[in-house]
């Protein structure tokens, strides 16, 4: 009898475990790669954020400020023109990244699409944002 | 030392105190620097001529070679336009001309403080100028030769205070003498003897910000455009006069813009002889209408508008003013003012009336109650006193429809012979008015069709007294377009029978169409005034203007489409059912969610300036050698180049804008004010604009970089001649005139040194009591539009362009900071846009500005449909637009929303509180739109007399104007002695501390003493 209760113990437990595992597989997913990077404009010290969704293949680079800003102010409508969409893709070790508007590469010339370069086991994005003071340089490297 | 010490304690204290008041100052100042600038005469640069450069400068030149001859031509052509411009309405059993001879000096008396003080114009952007030498009445009537009462002219002068009009709107107090008070100080003997002729001068002013009211005022009913008791009581004092024969004739005169209500002004029983519509005159105007009255002038004019009997005939009476959207207070998040909906956002008119504007509406109703036997609720006669078009004159002129030819490229030639039937010589005015089919169609797709529409005009040279002349006219196939907003929502030709209507004015037009359709009106018409013509449908000929397809850009200021609710509903006036349509009360419309987020929302541009990653235009960008504006202008030689070099399109404009930087472009949007910003780095001058149509009212020397400042004219001081009112010029049906209206002000432009003239005024004369219709030119848009394009032509020939405003719908003053203007897109179309229309399309009208009124629920600057699409689109304009005054309307953050939509410059200085600056990134749509805006500015000043005085040689330098010197100087001043005083404290506490001691230089004669 205890030998039974053990096994049907042990089987719910694995059948609980075994659902647990599809429910993840399921409703969860990878978790998405970060790029992350540091720059400094109009005194407005920024961080950048690269995010790479796994399931749909798109990206979102967003930008904040290091300090404390006013929701919807000023340095906020800045930062939020600072932001770019697109999708990527992964292959051959190498991230593409294509943006919905085009922005510079390391040559200054308008593209949508950017490669990933890697050194000592991290990616690099870099890329230029055109605007009012020339081409903003930004750089997001994985951990 | 307790004295030394008080000194010190108010030293401190009244320098610290005087620091901040001029550090305050200079910065209050130096924000408003451009207002400053205006009030002081001074600008922030200077253009630097090389030594020994002898190149031509003038790209624009002067005609004259002083001031003083330019100012005697002035006066010169601001006479001429009053007299073709006066409209003689009435002259009973030819009361005039009243001939004065040295022989028979004809001796009169002049009634009214307006004897001393008329209405030389308005009040407001286009007030007259403090000319000094403007022609009173006094002296206008003695120099035509009549002897005036002085008694009478005496008594006006010395209670002149006691009399004077007071206020304005509902405030206004007409006043002036009663006529116990008049024959208290001046005994009827002495009228008696000057009684010749009594001549009663009622003057009404409009101006900026305030409409005439209907109520409040002390006119009769409290209507502003009715006798007051006064006047009133003068006119019957002179009845009396006139009928024991002690007054032989009385002479009204209409010196009022507007249209005065005839029930009221003209009463047999004040027993009026003639009357003499004469508008605003201007600096010379009473010479003008001296001599009409003597007869040495035969009055010409004919009335650009319809004066009504009584108002409340006019559809559009019912619909002006001050509304109230109901329900406003539901909505918490809209703003209120002390308890009350704020005007901003809570007021709305709508134009019921639709296109029936003016004779379109009388008209209209007149022909159709003909036709169908009968309206009950329409007699013309009560309605309309004196029709548009109207205007009598010394002689009698009889007109024949000799020809119309097809010329099959769009165009008909209509040929008319005018011949003087009577003993004396004048001029007349012709009118061709248009009838389009009014068929099935148009009733289906609701297409208002008025009866007439004015499709073409011209003015004879003098007449001899049985003479005769042929004037052909040319009128355009696309003026018979009805505009269908419901099925193919554009332009269209009705299919059907056109006729081409010759009339003496449009009433009489009228009763020739009914001849031609063989009914009879009130008056017998003439059928041979009549040729008809059929046209087909046609939906595809009119659908592109300038490049752009037309088709419905207004939807959303149409109430019905708009709100798509049974409460908040409007039925337009129709033909199809006068009565049943007539207004018989303001719309009510209530506040709903979906428009108050939308009045909101404009606040914001969060809400309506969205990131769009569009590619951004180059900054900065200079490949060889710079490329400066007036290198666009001039060759490497000196040598003027062709306009095609620096043409809006021309690929120049490319290389030239890569080379400004984001700092040098927002600089330039962001500094307005009835000027532009100089940019040294190319060589950009500051341009000054003058404020106001009717001529230029600051002293020549205004801008360092006129003509008369450069030239060292010894009568730089003076004012230049101040013009009639603009519905006085539309009243000639004289393009010439309009010419020499806008080549006079040109000229004072040169010689001022103003690159641009905030006008002409192009709102239409929608209803009698509109505040600023002495700017603007008539009821009718066709009329409007046309003396309009010949004005801005000869005003940008000398260099000065045209800011056509108020664009678009500014035709009432009362809460225009916001107003929501409700209308249907033909009415949009056919009656308010169209005269802006042509005054680009034909004119090529450079820039315009933005009314401070709404388009529905749109602030017009922030219009898109309205400022891209129609007017750079499909009018074509080239230049730029600019808000109407910025501080009264709006607030820093919303000009990028302007920018967005198409509106590219503040009338203000925003620079501090630079909205761009937070668009430096992501919103390229709105970094190409301010590029477009500066390609516009710069566009506007090449083709400017900005230029005059800059040769490639020169230089424009940044300066310091002498005030902020002065101020800098003052700050400086204030700081030293402030920390001197601070110093000397600091001194005085640490001795009193112990911390220093006085030395001691000779311990008896300089002991310092203790406390």
């Amino acid at each position: 009898m205890k030998k039974s209760v053990k096994a049907i113990l042990i089987s719910l437990v694995l059948t609980l475990s075994l659902a647990v595992g599809i429910m993840f597989a399921a409703c969860g997913g990878n978790d998405p790669v970060t790029f992350t990077g540091e720059g400094s404009f109009m005194n407005i010290d920024m961080n950048y954020n690269l995010t790479l969704e796994e399931e749909d293949k798109t990206f979102e680079f967003v930008v904040t400020s290091k300090n404390e800003i006013e929701e919807n102010g000023p340095i906020s409508q800045i930062l939020k023109g600072l932001g770019r969409t697109g999708t990527y893709k992964f292959e051959n070790d190498v991230y593409t990244l294509t943006f919905s508007k085009p922005v510079k590469d390391a040559n200054n010339e308008d593209t949508t699409t950017i490669a990933s370069t890697k050194a000592d086991g991290k990616y690099t994005i870099a890329f230029g944002i055109k605007g009012g003071e020339g081409t903003l340089k930004i750089s997001v490297t994985t951990k | 030392m307790k004295t030394k010490k008080l000194l010190c304690k108010i030293g401190v204290v009244v320098t610290g105190i005087l620091l901040g008041v001029s550090v305050t100052v200079t910065a209050i100042m130096v924000e408003n620097k451009t207002a400053v600038n205006n009030f002081f005469n001074t600008t922030e640069y200077k253009i630097v001529t090389a030594e020994g450069d002898t190149s031509d400068k003038e790209y624009f030149k002067s005609r004259f070679d002083n001031i003083k001859d330019l100012r005697a031509a002035g006066k010169a052509a601001a006479q001429r336009v009053e007299e073709e411009g006066a409209v003689l309405l009435k002259n009973e059993n030819n009361a005039l001309p009243l001939t004065t001879s040295a022989a028979d000096k004809k001796k009169i008396s002049l009634f009214s403080i307006s004897s001393i003080d008329p209405a030389y114009g308005g009040k407001g952007s286009a007030q007259s100028g403090s000319a000094g030498d403007q022609v009173n009445p006094l002296q206008g009537f003695e120099q035509a030769g009549f002897e005036v009462n002085p008694d009478l002219y005496e008594f006006y002068v010395n209670n002149r205070s006691k009399y004077a009009r007071e206020g304005r709107g509902e405030n206004a107090l007409i006043k002036d003498a009663p006529w116990d008070e008049i024959i208290a100080a001046v005994p009827e003997s002495k009228i008696a003897e000057y009684g010749d002729a009594a001549v009663f001068i009622v003057t009404r002013v409009g101006g900026e910000g305030a409409d005439s009211a209907y109520t409040g005022t002390d006119g009769e009913d409290g209507n502003y455009l009715k006798l007051s008791a006064n006047e009133k009581s003068v006119l019957q004092g002179l009845a009396r006069m006139k009928q024991s024969g002690r007054v032989k004739k009385t002479v009204l005169l209409l010196n009022v813009a507007n249209q005065v209500e005839c029930k009221n002004f003209l009463s047999d029983a004040l027993d009026i002889d003639a009357v003499l519509w004469i508008g605003s005159v201007g600096i010379t105007g009473f010479n003008a209408v001296g001599d009409i009255i003597a007869g040495k002038v035969n009055p010409s004019g004919h009335l650009a508008d319809t004066f009504w009997y009584e108002h409340n005939e006019n559809p559009a009476y019912y619909n002006f003013g001050d509304n109230t959207y109901e329900n406003y207070s539901s909505f918490a998040f809209l703003p209120s003012l002390n308890g009350e909906p704020h005007a901003k956002y809570g007021k709305y008119v709508v134009y019921q009336e639709g296109v029936y504007v003016g004779y379109r509406y009388s008209e209209t109703r007149y022909y159709d109650s003909v036709v169908s036997g009968g309206d009950a609720n329409f007699k013309y006669a009560e309605a309309v006193s004196y029709p548009f078009g109207y205007g009598l004159s010394y002689t009698e002129f009889s007109q024949t429809l000799d020809s119309v030819t097809d010329n099959n490229d769009g165009t008909y030639t209509v040929a008319v012979t005018v011949t003087n039937t009577g003993s004396v010589a004048g001029k007349d005015a012709v009118q061709i008015y248009v009838q389009k089919p009014y068929g099935e169609l148009s009733k289906t797709r609701k297409i208002q069709t008025p009866v007439l529409e004015l499709v073409g005009y011209a003015k004879t040279k003098t007449i001899a007294a049985g003479g005769s002349e042929t004037v052909s006219i040319t009128v355009n196939r696309s003026d018979f377009t009805s505009y269908d907003a419901e099925v193919d929502k554009t332009y269209i030709l009705a299919g059907g029978d056109y006729r081409i209507v010759l009339g003496e004015n449009v009433h009489t037009a009228v009763n020739n169409l009914l001849a031609f359709e063989e009914k009879t009106g009130d008056a017998a018409g003439d059928k041979t005034k009549v040729k008809s013509f059929n046209l087909d449908y046609d939906n595809t000929s009119y659908t592109v203007s300038n490049g752009k397809t037309v088709t419905n850009l207004f939807d959303d200021a149409n109430v019905n489409k708009y709100f798509q609710s049974s409460e908040n509903k409007v039925e337009y006036l129709s033909r199809d059912n006068w009565a049943g349509s007539f207004p018989s009360g303001g719309v009510k419309l209530k506040m709903t969610e979906k428009l108050a987020k939308t009045l909101i929302a404009q606040d914001s541009p969060a809400e309506l300036v969205e990131k769009d990653d569009a590619e951004y235009p180059e900054y900065g960008k200079i490949k060889g050698k710079r490329i400066r504006l007036i290198d666009l202008l001039v060759d490497e030689n000196g040598n003027k180049r062709d306009e095609s070099y620096y043409a809006y399109d021309a690929g120049i404009w490319d290389k030239f804008l890569d080379q400004l930087t984001w700092d040098e472009t927002i600089e330039l949007l962001n500094t307005g004010l009835r000027c532009t910003a100089a940019l040294p780095s190319v060589m950009k001058p500051g341009t000054v604009e003058h404020n106001g149509p009717l001529g230029v009212t600051s002293a020549y020397r205004v801008n360092p970089n006129g003509l008369a400042t450069r030239k060292g004219d010894p009568d730089s001081n003076s004012i230049p001649p101040y013009y009639p009112s603009v519905g006085v010029l539309a009243a000639t049906f004289n393009e010439e005139l309009a010419t020499l209206f806008g080549d006079m002000m040109g000229e004072d432009a040169i010689w001022a040194g103003y690159g641009g003239l905030y006008g002409i005024g192009l709102n239409i004369h929608r209803s009698p009591y509109g505040g600023r219709l002495y700017e603007y030119y008539s009821e009718d848009p066709f009329l409007t539009g046309h003396m309009a394009a010949a004005e801005v032509v000869a005003l940008q020939n000398h260099g000065c362009n045209a800011y056509i405003k108020h664009f678009v719908l500014n035709d009432q003053e009362t809460n225009r900071a916001g107003l929501g203007v409700w209308l249907d897109e033909q009415t949009l179309r056919e009656i308010y846009l169209k005269p802006f229309y042509i005054a680009v399309n034909e004119g090529g009208a450079m820039n315009a500005m933005a009314a401070f009124n709404r388009l529905g629920a749109t602030h017009c600057p922030a219009n898109k449909a309205l400022l891209t699409d129609y007017l750079k689109g499909e009018a074509g304009m080239k230049g730029f637009v600019v808000t109407d005054m910025y501080a009264i309307g709006y607030s820093p953050q919303q000009m990028p929303i302007f920018m967005a939509a198409g509106c590219d410059l503040p009338d203000g200085e925003i620079q501090k509180l630079n909205p761009y600056q937070v668009y430096k990134y992501g919103y390229g749509e709105l970094a190409q739109n301010m590029r477009d805006a500066a390609k516009r500015i710069m566009y506007a000043t090449v083709k400017s007399n900005s230029m005059n005085g800059i040769s490639i040689h020169s230089q424009v330098n940044r300066v310091m104007p002498a005030w902020r010197i002065a101020l800098t100087v003052l700050d400086c001043l204030c700081g030293v002695l402030f920390a001197a005083s601070a110093a000397w404290a600091v001194v005085l506490i640490l001795y009193d501390k112990g911390m220093i001691k006085a030395k001691r230089v000779d311990s008896n004669k300089n002991q310092i003493k203790g406390d």
